[in-house]
């Protein structure tokens, strides 16, 4: 069934842009080195990332994009090609209509949006300190009227998010059960309402798919004589459940103050759990209800340029970067302050610095980054991720040296 | 006619080919003749090179499609990058409509794929690296609003005979402490304004020259430069092609800004 999506997409992005004589055509990209060097385990990534993009405007009346990425991984010696997003758009009067992979980014806040549902986040650039979505194969129709923005999303092939963040420390090993069938079914769809009233927009959104990451069950066999769990017999499985959510989200100004606010009750499927059979004990490792996630937020520029942002997070499935809990910890909300300065030196320098500090664990991860312009389109940037205090969760992410050498053409 | 356009989207200083006795008019009758222009064109569309250049003489150039239109006293405008790379496709959006006080800002950066609202305390900020304020490239800045003009003594400019008026902030919240602009008598053109902070000392210098004639006869200035004394920096911008065509709506909604 996916294979036929394939081609779907193929048919529809390709065909277009063959219409169109190579000298029309828009090409840019980018050129990306990484190094990721751990201070305890050593170099952990030598990447050369590349992406090219293929981009033929119609004026107001649409737009052909293709994105080719691919990645050399130095360390394994292997190289990776894929499709990046590659979409037609057509602009009619009021309404614009995209057809193909692409990222929808939805809400106000800063980083984190917990009303953006539509596409998982790519762990890969979330790594390197960027928060950027997976394209996924979708319609998107924006209706725009005088005073209301309507937007309807219908997405055709359910992408989950890679497992990655915190399930290293989870006992047993993970089996992934089936992904949902494409069908009319099982699409995904979303909806968006928007306007202003003053200075202030407005987001009114509702989404019904799946969730990105597969809920996990803990299995483990009972010894019938001691009553106790059987060493070895930990197992844990991973099912695809629906999730639906409505979110509420606001950006404005006040005076000085940039101001965002963003809130999304989700209810996910309810995960059955087996309790019938007394020699089997199962746990599921994390929500089974519905839960809140928000995030409200100001940023302000001060006369010397000092650029200041906080957010306050609040997370009701669990951990930021790990929603799961081993068996034995029970999953609660958890709330963040996040913190970014941004500083410009000179033409060519710019310092930020970022800092997540949870509320209930007595920890911060600091990620300063320093970009340094070579060109006007080539920058190095010196970074890192750096954790502290007590508390886990940042434990994967931190003691990292970041060093990337980009350029854009 | 069409370069009018970028005068008054990046530097909003008032241009005007009507011919007025020099000795009768008062710095406030100059200003007011100025700023009584604008309500009349201002609407059209030109892509510039804009080059901003630091204390050691580093340049970063950039391309720029500006759109721009005036209407029944509601002000917009849409700064589109072109080149280079790295910026390509960010949008700037503002729209300034008097009654409903503060102008209202969007940015859109291609790489957060949605638009930002600018804060209020942003227009006081540079735009982008350059030496422009957000509120002078916003466009819409009334100076009959914002100062008070007095007439100082006439003086010769690059050859030119000029009004000189002092323009005094009836704001205390004004950056500038006071402005000093330099209007070409023959042709009502500024050809050069002295922005002071509040301690009197010259904080940047704005120059307009290379004047050209437009397919309707008024006169345009194709390279103007923004010079920060205190920063020693410099932003120039010239004009490659304008037009005073009426621009289509679509350009100043967020319909546009996330195509």
């Amino acid at each position: 069934m996916k294979r036929g999506y394939s081609i779907l997409i193929c048919f529809f992005l390709l065909f277009p842009v063959a219409m169109v004589s190579a000298a029309e055509l828009e090409l840019g990209g980018e050129l990306k080195q990484v190094l990721v060097y751990h201070l305890d385990q050593g170099l952990e990534r030598g990447d050369s990332i590349y992406q090219l993009e293929v981009e033929k405007g119609l004026g107001l009346d649409g737009k052909l994009y293709l994105a080719l990425e691919g990645e050399y991984n130095q360390l394994t010696r292997k190289n990776q090609l894929g499709l990046g997003e590659a979409y037609t758009a057509v602009y009619l009067e009021n309404v614009d209509l995209t057809l193909g992979r692409q990222v929808i980014n939805w809400g106000t806040a800063d980083g984190i949006n917990p009303t953006n549902s539509i596409n998982p986040v790519d762990l890969n650039s979330f790594i390197l300190g960027e928060l950027k979505g997976e394209p996924v194969l979708a319609l998107q129709s924006a209706y725009y009227g005088e005073q209301l923005y309507l937007t309807g999303v219908a997405v055709f092939d359910y992408l989950p998010q890679d497992l990655a963040l915190g399930v290293a420390e989870l006992p047993g090993e993970i089996k992934l059960g089936k992904e949902p069938e494409n069908t009319p079914d099982n699409f995904e769809y979303a909806l968006k309402a928007e306007t202003s009233f003053g200075h202030f927009d407005w987001q009114l959104s509702y989404f019904r798919g799946w969730d990105d990451l597969p809920a996990l069950i803990y299995s483990v066999a009972i010894d019938p004589l001691l009553m106790q769990p059987v060493a070895g017999s930990e197992e844990i499985s991973g099912i695809y459940r629906r999730l639906d959510k409505i979110g509420l989200a606001a950006s404005g100004t006040i005076n000085s103050a940039g101001l965002w606010g963003e809130a999304a009750y989700a209810i996910p499927e309810e995960v059955v759990i087996d309790k019938r059979d007394p020699l089997k004990q199962q746990i599921l490792l994390g929500v089974n209800e519905p839960y809140i996630q928000a995030v409200i937020g100001s940023d302000y520029t001060l006369e010397n340029g000092l650029y200041l942002q906080g957010q306050y997070l609040y997370h009701g499935n669990g951990l930021l970067f790990n929603p799961y809990q081993p068996p034995d910890q029970e999953i609660k909300a958890s709330q963040y302050l996040i913190g970014r300065l941004s500083y410009e030196i000179g033409l060519n320098g710019t310092i930020e610095s970022t800092a997540i500090f949870p509320l209930d664990q007595a920890s911060v991860m600091i990620i300063p980054v320093y970009t340094h312009a070579l060109t006007q389109v080539t920058a190095l940037k010196i970074g890192g991720v750096f954790g502290a205090g007590e508390g886990d969760e940042f434990e994967a992410l931190s003691r990292q040296l970041i060093l990337t050498l980009q350029t854009s053409f | 006619m069409g370069f009018k356009v970028i005068i008054l989207t990046l530097l909003l200083v008032f241009l005007n080919s009507s011919l007025l006795p020099a000795g009768e008019l008062t710095g406030e009758e100059i200003l007011d003749k100025l700023n009584n222009n604008i309500n009349i064109t201002a609407s059209g569309q030109a892509t510039i090179k804009l080059v901003t250049e630091n204390s050691k003489g580093q340049q970063r150039e950039y391309k720029l499609k500006i759109y721009r239109q005036e209407e029944a006293g509601q002000e917009k405008q849409l700064l589109e990058y072109l080149e280079p790379a790295d910026v390509e496709g960010t949008k700037f959006l503002s729209v300034h409509t008097p009654e409903q006080g503060e102008k209202q800002m969007w940015l859109f950066l291609p790489a957060l794929g949605r638009e930002r609202r600018i804060a209020g305390h942003m227009t006081r900020d540079n735009f982008m690296g350059t030496d422009f304020t957000f509120e002078e490239i916003g466009g819409g800045k009334d100076y009959n609003d914002d100062y008070r003009a007095k007439r100082l003594v006439d003086q010769e400019l690059a050859g030119y005979l000029t009004y000189q008026l002092q323009l005094i902030p009836v704001d205390q919240d004004l950056d500038y402490g006071e402005l000093r602009m330099w209007v070409w008598q023959q042709e009502m053109q500024p050809l050069a304004i002295d922005f002071y902070n509040r301690a009197g000392e010259l904080w940047k210098q704005l120059i307009f020259s290379d004047f050209e004639q437009g397919d309707d006869g008024e006169l345009f200035p194709q390279t103007i430069i923004m010079s920060n004394q205190e920063e020693g920096s410099r932003t120039i911008i010239e004009i490659i092609e304008n037009s005073s065509e009426v621009v289509d709506q679509l350009y100043f909604s967020l319909q546009y800004l996330r195509r």
